[in-house]
């Protein structure tokens, strides 16, 4: 287990140096740069100076250099327009944006699960037929639109909530999360709803029912519990979008997340900024996705045997793996 | 050589009655079928509104007019400059599946054969192509279409450009998975032995045996365009307001949203109904295509 940790962890390093590369030089060629925009406030000596400083008189290539040095001595850089270190940046939005996501990964969890479940066990009814119609108008609506349909609606309209910011707590999380979690809800309850009726099937639960079991533990423990990889693999996928997707919902309900503050900084070609909230993006959903797969060893034994000798299992289960290993010893 | 004469015959009644099979189980779909109604009626609108829509229409100011809620004689209501929004929605339409479709045959163009070649060649060439893939999908595809875009400019081509590379991973992976199914079969083994070369094998033997999960990646993909492409207009870097984009006068209607909501409803239903059509044909094409999937 150990060992596949650090692997993955490992794993992380090129892409961050391709993704470091690839952001770094998609704002280097666009047009002009954050110096030129608060250009206006300084001497021409200082603005001289400030372009020296920030390798603006060299070549790309040696502004990346200078990047690169400084990634490697563990600092993201300074950000020009907000005159502060990236990772201080980060790290004030950071807060906001993990509490919009989780809430909304929250608010779809609890509604899909559930419906996916009942959708799967009265296959066929009223309620699964309903449960697929409104997950896929979920899945078709613009984020941001019923964003502001809600914003009309409850804080317009019927004065219940607060349309921006994150000032009032509890009360003003409830509209973006409801706007993002309804986009997430739609793939949750699909997978849930399939993964059930390919368990819902099988042979043991006809056993299990033979037996006397009671139905709801037929379905919460023998049924779920078996469905539950393709569920925790959706789940984990969708906190990854709400973490990193979430950025035109922030940007209606004036959410002050990492979203806001990249677009921002693309706008006004900051791109250490840039740069290193997507890095930072980035890591944030591998490791997202690193604790999804440690959470199917803990919900399935059988995975749980495979991480513990990776080895040994995994050469036998798949062997067209070893010799995409060998080439990247 | 007619022996040849007569596989080939045996072979193409096998895909007629291949296609007869999907297109029963497709219109059994009633929700797949409806999808495809509203996308035959939204692409004659947007393929021909060019001709029949007056133009006056569609720009004509009425300022007498303006702010009009929705009456029967201004079905969606009137702009703040007195401009039918009903119209100027219809015309929208033809921005917004325009974008749309370029969109993804673009990410269609670079995804597949990315990922064909990766799926065939293995090995390196595979572990390359792959992991470049992952570097770039490392990157939210949002973020992605928004730095594209201010890279090359704020144009409609460059808009689709932009939604459209940003996708390509998802095009380089499905097709990449799809030919691993079929490149290990006989009959490519066989073309090998006959000395065909690989380009030919890829494009005449295996990319057409693997094309269904393809198809369907593309219709969905449609719609996630569409999404896409109305968010960055949203977020003020895709298309500008006076142009009728559904995302664009999303845009300017959201500062009379107090008061005038409806500025916004519209252009908004226009595009989760269309959004809606592409999806509900894509998943009953997967159904249709690949029967073992449905449940």
């Amino acid at each position: 287990m150990h060992r596949y940790i650090i692997k993955r962890v490992l794993m992380l390093i090129p892409i961050i140096l391709g993704v470091s590369f690839i952001v770094f030089f998609m704002m280097d060629m666009a047009e002009g740069n954050a110096l030129d925009l608060i250009g206006l406030e300084y001497s021409e000596e200082k603005l001289a100076e400030l372009y020296r400083q920030y390798g603006y008189d060299r070549s790309v290539f040696y502004r990346y250099f200078l990047y690169m040095k400084n990634l490697l001595h563990g600092s993201l850089g300074q950000s020009i327009i907000y005159k502060k270190d990236v990772w201080e940046l980060y790290m004030q939005r950071l807060p906001a944006t993990l509490k919009l996501a989780s809430a909304s990964v929250l608010v779809a969890v609890v509604l899909s699960i559930p419906l996916g479940i009942k959708a799967a066990t009265t296959h066929g009814s009223l309620v699964d037929n309903t449960s697929m119609v409104v997950s896929i108008v979920g899945l078709s609506m613009p984020n941001y639109w019923l964003g502001l349909m809600l914003a009309v609606l409850f804080a317009q309209k019927l004065h219940w909530l607060p349309s921006s910011g994150d000032l009032n707590g509890i009360k003003s999380l409830i509209l973006p999360a409801i706007t993002v979690g309804t986009g997430l809800m739609a793939t949750m309850t699909r997978t849930t709803r399939s993964s059930m009726l390919d368990v819902i099937r099988q042979d043991y639960l006809r056993t299990a029912r033979a037996k006397g079991v009671p139905e709801k533990v037929v379905i919460n423990k023998h049924a779920l519990r078996n469905a539950l990889i393709p569920i925790i693999t959706v789940v984990g996928t969708e906190m990854g979008k709400a973490l990193g997707g979430a950025v035109v919902t922030e940007n209606v309900f004036a959410w002050p997340g990492v979203g806001r503050l990249i677009i921002d900084s693309v706008n006004q070609r900051d791109t250490a900024v840039v740069t290193g909230c997507i890095i930072l993006t980035a890591v944030l959903i591998s490791i997202v996705q690193l604790i999804v797969d440690i959470l199917y060893a803990f919900v399935d034994p059988r995975l749980r045997a495979q991480y513990s000798a990776p080895r040994k299992k995994k050469a036998k289960a798949a062997p067209p793996a070893a010799p995409e290993r060998r080439a990247a010893a | 050589m007619s022996k040849g004469k007569e596989i080939a015959a045996v072979t193409a009644a096998g895909t007629k009655s291949k296609r007869r099979d999907i297109w029963r189980r497709f219109r059994r779909n009633k929700g797949a079928m409806l999808g495809m109604l509203i996308l035959i009626v939204l692409i004659l609108v947007g393929a021909t509104v060019d001709f029949w829509l007056p133009e006056d229409w569609i720009v004509g100011q009425n300022l007498t007019e303006k702010l009009q809620h929705p009456s029967a004689k201004h079905l969606f209501g009137t702009d703040e400059l007195g401009r039918d929004l009903f119209w100027r929605t219809v015309y929208g339409t033809r921005f917004s599946l325009a974008i749309g479709f370029v969109a993804v045959i673009i990410s269609a163009l670079i995804g597949v054969p990315l990922g064909a070649v990766a799926g065939y060649y293995g090995g390196k060439i595979e572990t390359v192509i792959m992991r470049i893939t992952d570097i770039f999908s490392a990157i939210p595809s949002i973020l992605m279409a928004i730095a594209i875009v201010s890279v090359l400019g704020r144009t409609t081509i460059n808009l689709m450009l932009a939604v459209g590379i940003a996708a390509v991973p998802q095009f380089t992976r499905v097709t990449r998975a799809s030919v691993l199914t079929v490149k290990n079969e006989e009959y490519i083994e066989a073309a090998r032995a006959l000395g065909k070369t690989d380009p030919y094998i890829i494009f005449r033997h295996i990319l057409p045996n693997c094309l269904s999960p393809i198809i369907v990646q593309t219709t969905l993909r449609v719609a996630g365009a569409i999404i896409s492409a109305s968010s960055l207009s949203f977020l003020g870097i895709g298309i500008k307001p006076p142009t009728p984009e559904w995302g664009a006068l999303l845009t300017a209607g959201k500062t009379y949203i107090m008061g005038y909501s409806y500025l916004c409803l519209f252009p908004g239903l226009a595009i989760m109904i269309t959004v809606l059509a592409f999806n509900m044909v894509g998943d009953g094409l997967r159904d249709a295509l690949d029967p073992k999937l449905k449940n």
